[in-house]
């Protein structure tokens, strides 16, 4: 007796595995009840009711969601950078979906920032194996099946640090022929598999419930460094004043020139900087010395009469009366000091 | 003596046909949608059961009626829960007293929920809701012209 019962529980849970999605549309779904009863203490026999059937009808459900849990971080002119996607329909009957991506261009917030800018242009690509990539417009999928979805575009080489560009997808349920699927107004037609609009709202898009579409949010942000240069110089000493506040720049003064390498960006450290100089033929590069670097800085500055006391001895790799420095490092949002001296011919 | 017999047993022919022909049992399966009255506020009804979809919760409403002229007894109705269909616990329900059971095996055997129970060893346990396979509601009597109903909910899977 047990065993059956088991064989009936495993049965019972089996059916709703395959079954996720919900009995299939168009199945018909019927009730029969028996009844048996007494005369006068005489037992009667069983009755039967009718049939009662009705048809399962087509629920349209499914759920567009951007898996990228952040936006994607870009660095300005990279081509071909990916958002990713997926779909699942979770309606009782396969369905088609056509599916269009967009530039979101009113400031909408996506993973906490508002959108800025724009990338180029959206290619939205599917692919069910995670492998092999082809060109999205429409797609059947079937009930419980989910589909991966990307979308691809190219940043624009004017975007700078902390540029947000906001994208959106959009899935609508179509009929095969490619027509918006609607809801069947009213009531049921008997026999006949209806049409119910199910899918739920979103409360990131605002897209409402129940309009046969879908809207999901995705977007890149650009983290790269964003590098000024100035350049200013002080008088350390003169052949008259000595090292003093008050030295000139006369034949034969000692010069200290400060480069400062500034990086705006918040977001990224500049590495690998190389920065080069050429001297004037009026400053004597023979006598370039005390070349330093000095990152970190939150502003770079000389004063007449003063050496430059900060930084780490640095290496010129220029020649001549060109000056280069290499493999700087100039942290975000922070200035690089770059200084030596050298004096008027 | 033998024509008394014969009109005697064809009386208690015509009886128990008539109380057969004349007890029948009818199901109708119905589902809850809103509706706004009048003044804008929404109630519920159950209508009959046509724009069903997964997760749709139908009521099976099974009207006794007894046109007949005598008091039919110990009625017993028994309703295999349909395929793709999955109990809603505690809803079955008579209009008059009446005992309810289930069973999980098909119908081969009815038990109170409280006695239900399914798998073998640390599997076992008591029947979920929607593990009963049958449901069985024992109505003591119908009286002559008269009606009654038994019901239960189930949810399309």
């Amino acid at each position: 007796m047990n065993k059956i019962l088991s064989m009936v529980a495993i049965m019972a849970l089996s059916s709703m595995a395959v079954n996720a999605a919900g009995t299939t549309a168009g199945t018909d779904v019927s009730n029969t009840a028996t009844l048996s009863f007494t005369v006068g203490g005489v037992a009667q026999t069983d009755v039967t009711s009718n049939t009662d059937t009705f048809v399962v009808d087509k629920k349209i459900d499914f759920v567009l969601t951007n898996n990228d849990a952040a936006k994607i971080t870009v660095v300005p002119g990279e081509t071909g950078k990916i958002t990713t996607w997926s779909i699942t329909n979770e309606g009782n009957l396969a369905q088609k979906f056509s599916f269009t991506a967009t530039q979101l261009t009113g400031g909408e917030t996506v993973y906490g920032d508002a959108d800025t800018q724009d990338t180029e242009v959206l290619t939205v690509e599917s692919s069910t194996d995670g492998t092999t990539w082809t060109a999205l417009t429409s797609l059947e999928i079937a009930p419980d099946a989910t589909v991966s979805i990307r979308i691809k575009t190219d940043i624009n080489i004017a975007r700078v640090d902390g540029d947000v560009m906001n994208i959106q997808l959009e899935a609508v349920a179509v009929t095969a022929g490619g027509s918006v699927e609607t809801a069947t107004a009213g009531a049921d037609t008997a026999g006949v598999v209806d049409t119910v609009l199910a899918e739920s709202a979103d409360a990131i898009t605002g897209d409402v419930k129940e309009n046969g579409k879908y809207l999901a949010w995705g977007g890149y942000m650009v983290a790269a460094p964003n590098l000024s240069l100035a350049k200013d110089s002080c008088v350390i000493s003169d052949s008259v004043n000595g090292i003093s506040a008050n030295a000139k720049r006369l034949p034969g003064a000692k010069i200290l020139y400060i480069l400062d390498i500034n990086n705006v960006g918040t977001s990224t450290d500049a590495i690998d900087v190389s920065i080069t100089d050429v001297l004037p033929a009026t400053l004597d590069a023979s006598t370039i010395t005390n070349l330093k670097q000095d990152d970190g800085q939150t502003a770079c500055s000389c004063s007449n009469g003063v050496v430059y006391s900060g930084g780490t001895a640095a290496t010129n790799d220029g020649t001549g009366s060109t000056l280069t420095v290499s493999g700087l490092t100039i942290t975000k949002a922070k200035h690089n000091c770059v200084s030596f001296e050298v004096d008027i011919i | 003596m033998n024509k008394m017999f014969l009109t005697a047993s064809s009386l208690l022919f015509a009886v128990v046909t008539m109380a057969q022909a004349e007890v029948t049992i009818s199901s109708t399966s119905l589902q809850e949608i809103s509706k706004s009255t009048p003044s804008g506020e929404a109630r519920k009804t159950w209508v009959k059961a046509e724009k069903i979809v997964p997760d749709t919760v139908v009521k099976y409403l099974n009207t006794l009626q007894n046109s007949g002229m005598q008091t039919a007894t110990k009625l017993v109705v028994k309703n295999p829960i349909p395929k793709n269909m999955e109990y809603v616990a505690n809803s079955a329900k008579c209009q008059s007293s009446c005992k309810v059971a289930y069973s999980v095996d098909g119908g081969a055997t009815f038990m109170q929920a409280s006695e239900l129970f399914v798998g073998e060893g640390e599997a076992r346990h008591l029947a979920k809701a929607s593990e009963y396979t049958d449901i069985m509601w024992q109505v003591e009597s119908l009286g002559a012209n008269s009606q009654s109903a038994v019901e239960y909910q189930a949810r399309l899977k």
